[in-house]
């Protein structure tokens, strides 16, 4: 096996690491950091993984690659910059929710959230919780839900940061970040531009990504105020705005020439006013979410096709905390959302109203439980009961032992119900898919190392497929059933000493997802999934190298054709020129396939040969 | 269990996987006549199943998958719509690839490749030494449809190139003229496109809306079967569904001879002809009807789903597309007493039907 080398560099890099004794040395500053602190309180008995600021900056800036590298997801990925969908514990792209501060910001219109049209550059730490949290979520946290959260931090400071990077096929990126704090107010601002020709060589062949150009335009804001005491107030924005040109296909010996164009414009407004006091904290929130598409099918063109939807949001959110043990979380959410589109006939408009119950109850220091309840009422459809129970045992010193099962739903999106245009005619009495699940999570926690494997069972039932009704017509309807269940390994390994360290992370999936009539593999769900990354510290210096393996997946729905696993590994370097207490200059190289792997993610995709890349981080 | 033991499980885990990256090994078929047997067109699927070309022999004893890739070790592409064929040569037309490629028919053996000049390739026929091919142009544009002209000697399109109007698809020659059908590509268009083959001077016959499949009966006479059209208001709804008609155009003074219409919303599909019998689709039934006829049949003689017909010495060849997304079946018809009499697991979407 010629590839082995690198393999054989990790376990020596294992073998090495065993030989040393554990130390501890975290030192965290004491400080007031507000963020979305339910899903630490309310997802006890799930696997909760958080993705820290510096994983985020060692990956490129899409959250795509972020999750690609560092989380057990599958992406389908339409060449870099394109379309990019997630497949959670081998659920389809409209069963992973994207919740943005707390609010669920999945299309209305498709369900899905495109993962190349999230910056993770503005983000103060991105969290993944795996299993159903449709409760607490909503539509779509069935295989799990991804978390962008922003820190608010009330506590003296003041820092700049920029960030300017240039790499292969032109792509050019800046980033300004700054953020001011005392005990009672906090703000923050940042902007992130990404541009690039993304022209990269399709190996093997005499092509280039021909029309795969995109820039994309990251706003983000954050105001808070304590105005008293038992107060505050808090105002979070993201504007999103992107350019993609869609590349075309590469099939037989030929490329097909493509000149589509695709433009988002996303913006998400969120204000929260939170009353603290001993017994108890209430919260108010109104948020304001739009999305909006407009697709060229020529880009020179001014002639396009859009949906887009307006959605607000009102959440009022009551935790009451009987002694320490018990906390009760009572919230009522009621939503409108109005959408339209070329293909949608009018606009369509959705009032969904929601009435969740959280119970936590801490029984000994070693055993937490929740229950927790969520039924929704809307006009468009009917909605089931939704339910979770988890449970945590810190069963011993070393050892954590964790369960969950819930019922979980998606709702029928805009063009499920409402779709109208040639080859295709919404139905409008659909009902939600809802799913069925349980899991089963152990941790092992020994000094520096922590092993965590986690078994699941998920049925998913009324699944919405879209079927021919007549020669040429397709709609959808409640018909499929998928079994999906699956084996998550995940092994993190921290050494430190004197002025070194090293960190080990791998995760391993298993993954099957079955359509329960065919007893076949779904298309795209690949059966094996390994993200492996090993970092290195020394004083000033570090450097990392990230490998994933992605096992081969189908591409017919009977399983007889697939497209081949592959590996791809990157490397990269930091060196920190200067460091005060507030001041640092540093400079980053990163080398992306470093193999040069020729490897495609959807078929007639090839994905990008070795590239370069370089950054410069100031900080003030 | 202790730290090294865990440690050595997680590295086993990635290796083990890892280690499954290294390919198996091709296999190569070895390249047989296809000379007598059948020929299954596959358009391939989005999402990585490029296009293929099965082989059947008559006897159906022996079938070959993807005969062109184990000849030629490379893929044809997405979506192959047709083949053509002059004397010992076969023209695969990929449309989306915007190629087409040539091989010896009875090897499959790659001779040469049209790149060039093709822009959405539909059907290919033959006069004089030239190759015709339909195109669609932009699929945007109703303006820029053409067809183009094939040198023979080395497979290039020539400079010249003869327009015509929106989506044509399928084209055949008779006494010098080519007769290509307008289904409209993605919107619909109502006519057939008389070209000159000697000096690409056109003409246009209004006949049903949505015209595509056309054949010649035995007294050289043109059927051509349009489908009919569905037409959406601005919120697209239907507000109309017209009727296909079947058309049988005189070759000798190039004008419509007979139009026999279908009624209410009846839109058929495919045609084929054999022996002084057309055969149709229509709603998942297959019908035949004497060339002479002066009405359309009203009982079908075999039932199914069909993307693709062929008949020949009284058996009717179909193949079934399935969900488009799997393997579909050639299913054999005897049509003396249309019972069903082979079937045959095929690649992905088979389309067309070829006898070689």
């Amino acid at each position: 096996m010629k590839k082995g080398t690198y393999y054989i560099f990790l376990i020596i890099v294992l073998v090495v690491l065993k030989g040393f004794s554990q130390n501890d040395s975290i030192n965290r500053l004491e400080e007031v950091i507000i963020s979305d602190i339910k899903i630490k309180k309310f997802s006890e008995g799930y696997k909760v993984q958080e993705l820290s600021d510096s994983i985020i900056r060692n990956n490129n800036a899409s959250l795509t690659s972020l999750l690609r590298y560092n989380a057990t997801i599958y992406f389908r990925e339409n060449g870099i910059g394109g379309i990019s969908s997630a497949s959670f514990r081998g659920t389809s792209a409209t069963q992973t929710a994207v919740v943005w501060n707390g609010i669920n910001i999945n299309s209305q219109l498709n369900g899905q959230t495109d993962f190349n049209t999230i910056t993770t550059n503005n983000y103060d730490n991105i969290t993944v919780r795996s299993g159903g949290g449709s409760v607490q979520y909503g539509s779509g946290a069935i295989g799990g839900s991804i978390h962008l959260n922003n820190d608010f931090r009330f506590s003296d400071h003041f820092s700049n940061e920029l960030r300017i990077s240039y790499g292969s096929f032109n792509t050019r990126n800046i980033g300004v970040k700054t953020k001011y704090g005392n005990k009672k107010i906090y703000a923050d601002a940042g902007i992130d531009y990404i541009n690039s020709d993304n022209d990269y060589k399709y190996l093997g062949t005499a092509f280039k990504n021909q029309n795969g150009a995109f820039r994309n335009l990251n706003i983000n804001g954050g105001f808070g105020i304590f105005f008293s005491d038992r107060n505050l107030l808090k105002v979070y924005h993201n504007t999103f705005l992107s350019r993609r040109n869609f590349s075309g296909i590469l099939s037989g010996s030929s490329l097909s020439p493509s000149n589509d164009s695709y433009k988002d414009t996303n913006s998400r407004s969120l204000i929260t006013w939170k009353h603290f006091n001993t017994s108890f904290t209430s919260k108010l929130s109104v948020a304001h979410l739009h999305e909006m598409y407009r697709f060229f099918d020529n880009k020179d063109s001014e002639v396009y096709d859009f949906g887009k939807s307006n959605t607000l949001l009102t959440k009022y959110d009551f935790l009451y905390r009987k002694h320490k043990d018990i906390q009760v979380n009572t919230i009522a959410e009621y939503s409108f959302v109005q959408g339209e589109g070329t293909n949608f006939g009018g606009a369509k408009d959705r009032n969904i109203f929601s009435g969740i119950l959280l119970y936590k109850h801490t029984l000994s220091r070693k055993f937490h439980y929740g229950v927790n309840l969520r039924q929704e009422i809307t006009n468009n459809y009917d909605s089931p009961l939704l339910f979770a129970v988890d449970a945590k045992f810190n069963a011993h010193r070393y050892y954590t032992i964790k369960f969950n099962g819930s019922r979980n739903y998606r709702i029928p999106t805009y063009n499920d119900l409402y779709w109208i245009g040639q080859g295709g005619q919404g139905n409008s009495n659909l009902k939600p898919e809802t799913s069925w699940q349980t899991e089963i999570g152990q941790e092992i926690k020994i000094n520096k190392m922590q092993l965590s494997i986690n078994g699941y069972y998920i049925l998913a039932k009324d699944l919405i497929k879209w079927i021919p009704i007549s020669g040429t017509t397709w709609s959808p309807v409640n018909i499929s059933e998928v079994e999906s269940y699956g084996l998550e390994v995940g092994l993190d390994y921290k050494k430190e000493w004197q002025n070194q360290a090293v960190v080990l992370k791998t995760d391993y999936a298993y993954t099957i997802s079955e359509d329960k009539e065919k007893k076949k593999q779904l298309i795209y769900v690949p059966f094996h999934k390994v993200t492996s990354s090993i970092s290195y510290n020394y004083k000033r210096f570090s450097a990392f190298y990230q490998l994933l393996y992605n096992g081969k997946v189908f591409i017919t729905t009977d399983n007889t054709r697939e497209i081949e696993g592959y590996d791809v590994s990157n490397l990269g370097v930091n060196y920190t020129y200067l460091k005060t207490t507030n001041k640092e200059f540093s400079i980053d190289f990163r080398v992306n396939n470093i193999y040069n792997r020729n490897y495609q993610n959807v078929g007639f995709r090839p994905m990008p040969n070795r590239n370069y890349q370089i950054q410069l981080i100031f900080k003030l | 269990m202790k730290l090294r033991n865990l440690l050595i499980l997680s590295c086993v885990i990635g290796l083990l996987f890892t280690s499954c990256s290294d390919d198996d090994d091709t296999i190569f078929l070895p390249s047989e006549g296809f000379e007598n047997g059948i020929l299954i067109s596959h358009e391939g699927a989005f999402g990585g199943v490029t296009g293929t070309v099965s082989y059947i022999s008559n006897d159906f004893s022996e079938v070959q998958n993807d005969i062109y890739n184990a000849a030629n070790e490379e893929d044809l592409g997405v979506f192959q719509q047709s083949i053509g064929f002059k004397d010992d040569l076969a023209f695969i037309v990929v449309d989306n690839a915007n190629s087409i490629t040539v091989v010896d028919r009875n090897t499959f053996e790659k001779v040469g490749s049209i790149n060039t000049g093709l822009v959405t390739p539909r059907y290919i026929t033959f006069f004089n030494n030239k190759g015709y091919v339909t195109n669609w142009g932009d699929t945007a544009s109703a303006t820029d449809d053409f067809v183009a002209v094939i040198n023979l000697e080395d497979y290039t399109v020539e400079s010249t190139t003869i327009p015509v109007s929106e989506g044509p698809e399928q084209i055949v020659e008779k006494n010098g003229t080519l007769y290509v059908s307008h289904k409209g590509g993605f919107g619909s268009n109502n006519v057939v496109t008389l070209i000159s083959g000697n000096d690409y001077s056109t003409e246009e016959i209004e006949i049903g809306e949505k015209p595509d499949e056309m054949i010649f009966d035995a007294s050289g006479n043109l059927w051509v079967l349009s489908e009919g059209k569905t037409v959406y208001d601005a919120n697209f709804n239907i507000t109309e569904q017209t009727p296909g008609a079947l058309v049988k155009i005189n070759t000798t003074t190039n004008e419509v001879d007979t139009t026999l219409n279908f009624s209410g919303t009846d839109q058929p599909s495919l045609m084929v002809y054999d022996n002084g019998t057309i055969y149709y689709y229509l709603n998942s039934k297959v019908y035949a009807m004497n060339e002479t006829s002066t009405t359309l049949p009203e009982t079908p003689i075999v039932e199914g789903s069909f993307y693709g017909m062929a008949v020949k010495s009284n058996t009717l060849y179909t193949v079934d597309a399935k969900d488009f997304a799997s393997e579909g079946t050639l299913k054999v018809f005897d049509l003396s007493n249309n019972q069903e009499i082979n079937s045959v697991s095929v690649g992905i979407v088979p389309a067309k039907i070829y006898f070689n």
